[in-house]
């Protein structure tokens, strides 16, 4: 067998393997194929972006037949007006709906303005007078202008109804490095208010607060977890900020030290409550960090043990709590790129007055 | 103005199919047509799937010409819609990350046995690396042409291909195709 090394044969067996004689194109076909892509192609163009002139016009030609509807109720004396319903089936017109992909900054006709990341894609309703999109993938900003009626963000995985307001949407499609598939919504708010919801339930959200929608499961925000202690979300949230900064000395200062130093030291049996590896694992450590001092020189070591070199977005996906509430594990998403994740199911325990991280 | 590796201006093309010239729309077709493939293949290891993700991204395009502000990326702009295509048929149909195809059966056993092996690794690589390999070996694109549909420079394609050949190798290695 002739070895790897040899460029050549790798050379020869990646075109043995992928190359492919028999991809032609055939543009006459696909023109027969796709007669709405082609009429939409060559169509007569307004003269600019057509799409949003048409909607303008439209929406235009609708404030004028509801100032004609208000006219007439006044004249003949109806006192109480329902406000039109801009959404309803009468303002409703034929419009282009367009997808659109990152990196770029649009200007919905409301001026509402998304911004796309390189790896986002979002695709426009297409109907006059509906505001919102369809989020499609990736991340994107939103600024929504306020006081102009309903304004919907469609996603995999959930709605989200802004309520005036800007926030920050991911839409997360991955693999987790067990293979597992990782699907959810990533909702951050950054002012006013939006309503998060699918068919497992609904959430709202204000500003400074964020939550997630994982397929098939209702939206969650730990911060809004009413069965959890105070001070257990401080210290999630700690965990999720110094991943996000890099800050591996952050990260340590979740765990108790003085606990840990003492178990290195033998002063205090191992625990599996509080120290999240086992029982070998806490020997190990003792017999590794045998020379240390303090539990000053102990934080240093262990933050330089922890791999957080650069900022590290984690997802909590799910918080549970014991039944005597001394215990909670969490089932989080790291991610490593677009499309790589890691899941991981730290811990923290309640022990020396206060909650404690145990595991990573 | 914009000359392609190819002498061809595509500037001009793009503009003339944006203002509904279907020729020009045509000309870009035949253009970028097997790149497309290409890439939706790296991403779903099927090549029919793969051939009818490029003509919906080729279907995208002509609907939403309008969302393309640098005419000089067509390619690139192209390469962004037929990655969300192939995602929304992975997510739409449920199915697992790329299955590839099996590779032609015409060879001699041990032949048919590093092949195989080969699929593998080649499948195993990270995508953007997957899709360099595939781009380079499916229809033998150049340098140009591939740098156009990924948006990376010549340079960085030589060079990356370089380090996924590399990684293969050492996959292969691995598996007890090395010396």
């Amino acid at each position: 067998m002739q070895p790897v090394n040899d460029d050549k044969w790798l050379d020869e067996a990646l075109e043995g393997v992928l190359h492919s004689n028999d991809t032609r194109p055939d543009f006459q076909t696909w023109v027969a194929r796709h007669p709405e892509a082609v009429e939409m192609l060559t169509a007569p163009k307004v003269r600019g972006r057509s799409v949003v002139k048409t909607i303008r016009i439209n929406a235009w030609f609708g404030k004028l037949a509801v100032a004609a509807v208000i006219a007439i109720v006044a004249v003949i004396g109806i006192t109480q007006l329902t406000p039109p319903d801009t959404s309803g089936p009468g303002d409703v017109q034929a419009a282009k709906a367009e997808t659109l992909t990152g990196p770029l900054t649009h200007t919905l006709d409301d001026g509402s303005v998304v911004t796309l990341a390189a790896d986002a894609s979002i695709r426009t309703y297409g109907e006059v007078g509906k505001r919102g999109f369809e989020h499609i993938m990736g991340t994107i900003d939103v600024a929504v202008v306020k006081g102009q009626g309903e304004f919907i963000v469609t996603t995999p995985y959930g709605d989200v109804k802004a309520l005036g307001t800007k926030f920050k949407l991911e839409v997360v499609d991955g693999t987790a490095d067990s293979g597992e598939k990782v699907e959810l919504l990533s909702v951050e708010v950054t002012e006013g208010k939006v309503e998060v919801s699918n068919a497992k339930g609904q959430q709202y959200l204000e500003a400074a607060q964020d939550g997630i929608v994982a397929k098939d499961a209702a939206p969650y925000d730990f911060n809004q977890d009413e069965a959890l202690p105070e001070r257990l979300k401080e210290r999630i949230q700690a965990m999720v900020d110094a991943f996000a900064a890099g800050d591996a000395a952050a990260w340590a200062a979740n765990f108790n030290i003085n606990y840990v130093y003492r178990l290195v030291k033998g002063q205090v049996e191992y625990d599996p409550l509080l120290f999240g590896g086992s029982q070998e694992d806490a020997e190990r450590l003792g017999e590794t960090l045998k020379d240390i001092e303090s539990s000053e020189q102990l934080a240093e070591v262990f933050a330089s043990s922890v791999n957080i070199t650069k900022p590290i977005r984690i997802y909590v996906r799910s918080v549970e709590l014991s039944a005597d509430g001394n215990h909670a594990r969490a089932q989080c998403i790291q991610r490593k790129g677009p499309r790589r994740m890691t899941i991981t199911n730290p811990q923290w325990h309640h022990f020396d007055n206060d909650w404690w991280q145990i595991d990573d | 103005m914009e000359i392609g590796s190819d002498g061809i201006n595509e500037v001009a093309l793009v503009e003339a199919a944006q203002n509904g010239c279907l020729d020009s729309f045509g000309a870009l077709y035949q253009r970028y047509h097997n790149p497309i493939v290409a890439l939706a293949y790296a991403q779903l290891g099927d090549k029919h799937a793969a051939e009818d993700a490029a003509h919906e991204a080729f279907a995208v395009a002509c609907r939403d010409f309008s969302a393309l502000r640098d005419k000089a990326k067509f390619g690139a702009w192209l390469g962004g819609i037929c990655r969300n295509v192939t995602w929304q048929m992975i997510r739409t149909r449920n199915r697992p990350l790329p299955v590839p195809d099996q590779p032609r059966n015409d060879g001699r056993p041990e032949e048919r046995e590093r092949w195989e092996a080969v699929r593998r690794a080649v499948w195993k690589l990270e995508p953007p690396e997957r899709e360099l390999i595939v781009m380079r070996y499916f229809n033998g694109f150049s340098q140009a042409r591939i740098s156009e549909v990924l948006d990376i420079t010549p340079a960085a394609v030589n060079g990356r291909l370089l380090r996924a050949k590399r990684k293969l190798a050492e996959q292969l290695k691995r598996g007890g195709f090395g010396s």
